[in-house]
């Protein structure tokens, strides 16, 4: 215990180096997002330089870390800094020589977070921050208004970037402070537990919301002509989309990551169901 | 006129090149884009009433897992200087913008399948130990890369003019358009389908089912869903305890 408050007190990064990463991660999170690995190399891109840094004297663990940050990762841009800040400082801690934190503890915190912070985030960010300005200046906008053109706008930058910057900090001094502690009381598989909870109770309402298919398939008996849309209503709301992510989730998890196929086959399949007017 | 078009051009690029994300992401509004392009072409007011009318449509666009429902900066692109030059109403301008709205989800895919190759050209150079090259395959390449994609259609449809633009959406017949916007309603489900795949627990899928009937029923709004969700993840906690607590005596 005595080792890891000594240790707990050194520190190898500085505010400029937490600046630069914060400012990287602004600047490419969204530029090299590809289908397999999404955000994976803006998170890398982040890192890079605080991580060589780190692990100056041992280019094998350099290495092994440059892998672990350039893996699979894609959560929301400003709410995510906090995994940067909780991440570097773990890494700053395996580098100081406490290897109680593994590569594994690393990775699976931040693929545990990452899905709560994109849930919590992009319902905030897009559902409120971004859209409630929009509904109140948009109008004043038609009008012939200038400037309250660009009031959502502003609002938007000045919450993401204060906000982002903070959690980054956040994150930083977080894991510098509590989170081995959290690591030996076995808090934090609570916490993911919970995160991941919340996470898919929000990708849930998130889907029902934003996928929209419905079906334009009529049944004509003698006397009337039933829709079958209704009929569905009537048994479960949005039936058609939960199939679709459903069946999108089961062909992912049984073919592999194969998205660009999957997407092909998803346009495919609707253009040729709005062709013979079944959607 | 091609300095205007170059100009549209690079206004796309900036909106969605996604150089820093968050400037992006703001400036990309039809709202904010109307009032430039019609800056672009000498009358900020008749911009920004296209603008903000193509805007009323996208009001609560969001891009859940990165996935853009539809490309609310290619419409205002394309649809806003054809409505200058042509002198066309707003509200034709918001069935111009419609379609295109829907062609841009299609760069952006084409665009994370060339990010692909980035993703593999990056991991080579990590296993050579050439960790300078990264931030040439994480940021610029990619956003040149971008450049060519977001820049050239926008150029050649504010260059060759409405007549394009009409033709081009003439051509394609209904069903193939209709069948476009019904599978970018459809595309969500991907992001939504592989965030699940990445949170990883089978056992917890109940909790996506019950959130997505849930809303289903209720419609309510998103920051309501978080509430709930974290009253569900504690509650489940409570149980937890009590359960181990249980356990132990």
């Amino acid at each position: 215990m005595s080792t890891t408050e000594i240790e707990e007190k050194k520190t190898i990064v500085t505010k400029m180096d937490l600046l630069q990463a914060w400012w990287k991660w602004c600047l490419a999170v969204e530029v090299p997002v590809s289908f397999d690995r999404m955000q994976a190399l803006a998170f890398g891109y982040s890192l890079s330089k605080i991580l060589r840094k780190l692990y100056q004297d041992d280019p094998e663990e350099l290495q092994e870390a440059m892998k672990r940050h350039i893996s699979m990762f894609n959560t929301n841009c400003d709410w995510g800094s906090i995994i940067h800040g909780i991440t570097i400082s773990l890494e700053e801690q395996r580098a100081l020589g406490n290897k109680d934190i593994t590569p594994e503890v690393i990775q699976s915190l931040k693929i545990g977070l990452m899905g709560p912070m994109a849930g919590i985030g992009d319902s905030v960010d897009q559902g409120i921050v971004a859209t409630i300005p929009l509904a109140i200046f948009v109008p004043m906008a038609l009008e012939g208004s200038v400037i309250a053109a660009f009031i959502p706008a502003i609002i938007y930058l000045v919450w993401s970037y204060g906000w982002s910057w903070f959690l980054i900090n956040k994150g930083y001094s977080l894991g510098k402070n509590s989170v081995l502690e959290i690591l030996h009381s076995g808090k934090i598989k609570k916490v993911i537990d919970s995160a991941s909870i919340v996470g898919l109770f929000m990708i849930g309402c998130l889907s029902a919301s934003y996928v929209k298919v419905t079906t334009a398939l009529t049944f004509t008996s003698s006397t009337s002509t039933v829709a079958l849309q209704s009929i569905l209503d009537g048994m479960l709301p949005k039936f058609l989309p939960f199939c679709v992510v459903m069946g999108m989730y089961l062909y992912i998890t049984k073919k592999g990551p194969k998205y660009l196929r999957l997407i092909v086959y998803t346009m495919l399949i609707a253009i040729v169901l709005t062709f013979f007017h079944i959607i | 006129m091609v300095i205007k078009a170059a100009l549209v051009g690079l206004l796309y690029w900036l909106a969605m090149g996604r150089a820093n994300y968050y400037f992006s992401f703001a400036f990309r509004k039809p709202v904010v884009l109307g009032v430039f392009i019609g800056l672009v072409f000498g009358d900020v007011r008749i911009g920004l009433l296209y603008g903000a009318t193509i805007q009323l449509m996208y009001m609560g666009g969001i891009e859940a897992g990165g996935n853009i429902p539809s490309d609310q900066g290619l419409a205002a692109c394309i649809a806003i200087p054809a409505a200058i030059i042509n002198n066309l109403d707003p509200a034709t301008a918001v069935v111009l913008a419609v379609p295109f709205g829907v062609l841009g989800v299609l760069i952006n895919n084409v665009r994370r399948t060339i990010n692909s190759f980035y993703n593999t050209k990056a991991d080579q150079f990590v296993e050579k130990g050439e960790y300078d090259k990264l931030s040439k395959f994480s940021f610029l390449l990619p956003w040149l890369t971008n450049g060519v994609l977001y820049f050239v259609p926008v150029f050649v449809a504010t260059l060759y003019g409405p007549a394009v633009v009409e033709s081009f959406i003439d051509v394609i017949p209904e069903w193939l358009m209709n069948g476009l916007g019904n599978a970018g309603n459809m595309l969500p489900a991907l992001g939504f389908a592989l965030t699940l795949v990445v949170m990883g627990k089978k056992q917890y899928l109940p909790f996506f089912v019950l959130g997505f009937f849930l809303y289903a029923i209720m419609g309510f709004s998103m920051l309501t869903g978080a509430v709930l969700g974290i009253c569900i993840a504690l509650i489940v906690s409570l149980f937890k305890q009590h359960s181990e607590e249980g356990e132990q005596a």
